[in-house]
């Protein structure tokens, strides 16, 4: 079954390079202090002539400097490790919120159902990013705050798709039948709905990482998310944002890197969903 | 030999969207240890329903669920299945009632192992540890027939054929050696040749462990073949009720005849299959009178208007049919 899956997940080139591009993005960001050549705070003021960004390619800096002076490669990846961070934890988050309710509310439905739904509809009908950005200026913005914040505002697509699982899950014969044995609701739905359910879970969460990489920069590029001195994609945005004209790599090479990451997620989930399709042709 | 299940005058109704359908209305049926009876009708009769509603498993609502007993005798002690709290009936389902149901393609959660499915209800209502129900497990899959018991434990669902299935269902059912099994078409899903075997199969194991078996089926011939006692049903009411041998030999209600008479027979010479006329009642809207009329080739004028009641023929034979009452209160007179 796992192999099928595998196999069929394979098949589609677009998925195959997503999770090339990804893992060996979650890898260098990983071993960022093994890899990167100089520390992300390092000024090397010397190098710099007249108070000007290093190009790329020029010398031992191979993304260049910005305007103080610090390794850009360095920062990039360091950036990295930050933003793929908040992306991970943030959906972990939301999963972690989103599939117990969603899953309640199908399997009990009634009342619970009714309040659970109503509180999701109420949420979802307010822009998340402006939300987002009202709890974000309220709290301090410090890395765990923007995860969970993030993680808090973006369950109701995972809690919404978990009950429909649920209550399709719940009228089939083996969910029946574990009932005629005697299991509690506690037991048949942590046994025998979730495992069942999980796979579309699962397209939707990876989808959720690229959401929240998004907000995160987002964030930081108006100045709301990860704080200075500490890099992140986003935050490195906005710096290069003031030298579009004279040194437009600072701000491309990370933008760039956004792209992929989010783009690889998306193909990653389509690939994904596809495979897990048990409609689908082998 | 002593009851195992007594029910008095069960009713399930469903509500919806405000209206409300009575499908079982009045049945009434005892279960002795360790006999197998049987509960036949066409599709849509409420035999399932019946069976359902016995281990309180329709959900609540759209399902209401009356009954005047519904009593369980387990281990010398009673318990009103009707009334007892949840949890009391969760050690009770599985443990002394457990129930196969009609399709073993579904029945297995797909994601555990058959091995995982075993030994869970042991853990839960034998307090087994994981080796100890391990072994019995395997002990089990052996029992039901299963070849390489060991190696099937990590077996998952879809690698087993319908019939295999068939037999883990049976396995889980038996894994606490119940009192009382349900079997709810246990055979309607598989091939002829399965059936049998599967058949063969519960009535060794009910011998063996002294069970009473609840069977459910629309198949005159396996009632004729297992059962002890048959109670047929036709459109949520009990029609005829009586020892098996005592309603194959003396059969009253012409429904019950109708059963009988549409078996394919071998021996006959026969152009054409013969069936009832018409189609069973929708339960929005059951016929006045008795509700086997419209299709009855003996209906007079009387069976139109009047509701029957069930009255016994001969001791232990109970049917639902006012004209057989006037003949053979004729022929006693």
């Amino acid at each position: 079954m796992k192999s099928v899956t595998l196999r069929r997940f394979c098949r589609t080139k677009l998925a195959v390079c997503g999770a090339v591009a990804l893992i060996a993005l979650v890898a260098l960001a990983a071993a960022a202090p093994l890899v990167s050549p100089f520390p992300y705070d390092e000024l090397h003021l010397e190098d710099l002539t007249d108070g000007k960004p290093i190009p790329m390619f020029k010398g031992k800096y191979l993304f260049g400097t910005d305007q103080f002076g610090r390794d850009y490669l360095t920062r990039c990846i360091f950036g990295g490790r930050m933003s793929l961070s908040v992306g991970f934890i943030a959906a972990l988050i939301s999963l972690l919120i989103g599939i117990p309710l969603g899953l309640c509310a199908g399997y009990f439905g009634g009342l619970a159902d009714m309040a659970v739904m109503r509180f999701t509809e109420l949420l979802s009908c307010i822009p998340s990013f402006f939300l987002i950005l009202i709890a974000n200026s309220v709290f301090h913005a410090s890395i765990i705050n923007v995860m969970a914040i993030i993680g808090m505002f973006s369950w109701m697509g995972i809690c919404r798709q978990s009950r429909a699982q649920c209550l399709s899950l719940k009228e089939q014969d083996f969910v029946q039948s574990a009932r005629a044995m005697g299991y509690s609701h506690f037991y048949i739905i942590i046994r025998y709905i979730l495992p069942n359910a999980l796979s579309p879970i699962i397209v939707s969460a990876t989808l959720n990482v690229a959401y929240a990489i998004i907000v995160e920069s987002s964030l930081s590029y108006l100045g709301l998310g990860v704080q200075e001195p500490t890099p992140s994609w986003g935050a490195m945005l906005k710096v290069g944002q003031d030298f579009l004209r004279t040194s437009s790599w600072l701000a491309v090479i990370p933008g760039l890197l956004i792209l992929v990451v989010t783009l690889s997620l998306n193909f990653i989930g389509d690939g994904l969903r596809d495979a897990l399709d048990p409609r689908a042709s082998r | 030999m002593e009851n195992l299940l007594q029910v008095k005058n069960l009713s399930v109704a469903f509500r919806t969207d405000g209206e409300s359908t009575t499908v079982v209305s009045g049945a009434s049926f005892s279960i002795k240890q360790s006999e197998v009876a049987a509960i036949v009708g066409e599709s849509g009769s409420g035999k399932s329903v019946t069976a359902m509603s016995l281990l309180r498993l329709l959900a609540s609502p759209p399902a209401q669920v009356l009954a005047d007993e519904m009593t369980f005798f387990s281990d010398g002690a009673s318990v009103d299945l009707f009334a007892c709290p949840d949890q009391k009936l969760r050690a009770i389902r599985g443990n002394r009632i457990s129930m196969v149901f009609q399709e073993p393609m579904t029945s297995l959660n797909p994601t555990l192992a058959v091995g995982r499915q075993i030994t869970e209800v042991l853990q839960l209502h034998k307090g087994m540890g994981r080796r100890e129900s391990e072994n019995a497990a395997c002990g089990l899959l052996a029992e039901v027939g299963m070849t390489e018991p060991r190696r099937q434990l990590g077996a998952f669902p879809h690698q087993l054929s319908g019939g295999m299935r068939q037999r883990v269902m049976i396995a889980i059912a038996l894994a606490c050696r119940p009192d009382l099994l349900i079997a709810d078409e246990p055979t309607t899903a598989l091939d002829v040749t399965i059936q049998a075997q599967i058949m063969e199969l519960l009535n060794e194991l009910r011998k063996k462990n002294k069970m009473a078996v609840l069977l459910i089926t629309h198949n005159m011939g396996l009632v004729a073949e297992m059962a002890d006692t048959v109670a047929v049903m036709y459109a949520g009411q009990i029609v005829e009720s009586a020892s098996s041998k005592e309603l194959f030999t003396n059969t009253l209600h012409p429904y019950t005849k109708g059963l009988l008479e549409s078996v394919p027979n071998l021996s006959e010479k026969r152009k054409n299959l013969v069936s009832i006329p018409g189609t069973i009642p929708s339960p929005r809207a059951w016929p006045s009178g008795c509700r086997f009329h419209p299709r009855c080739g003996m209906c007079q004028d009387e069976c139109r208007e009047k509701a029957q009641e069930l009255w016994e023929a001969s001791p232990g034979h109970f049917v639902r049919c006012g004209v057989q009452k006037e003949k053979r209160g004729g022929d006693i007179g």
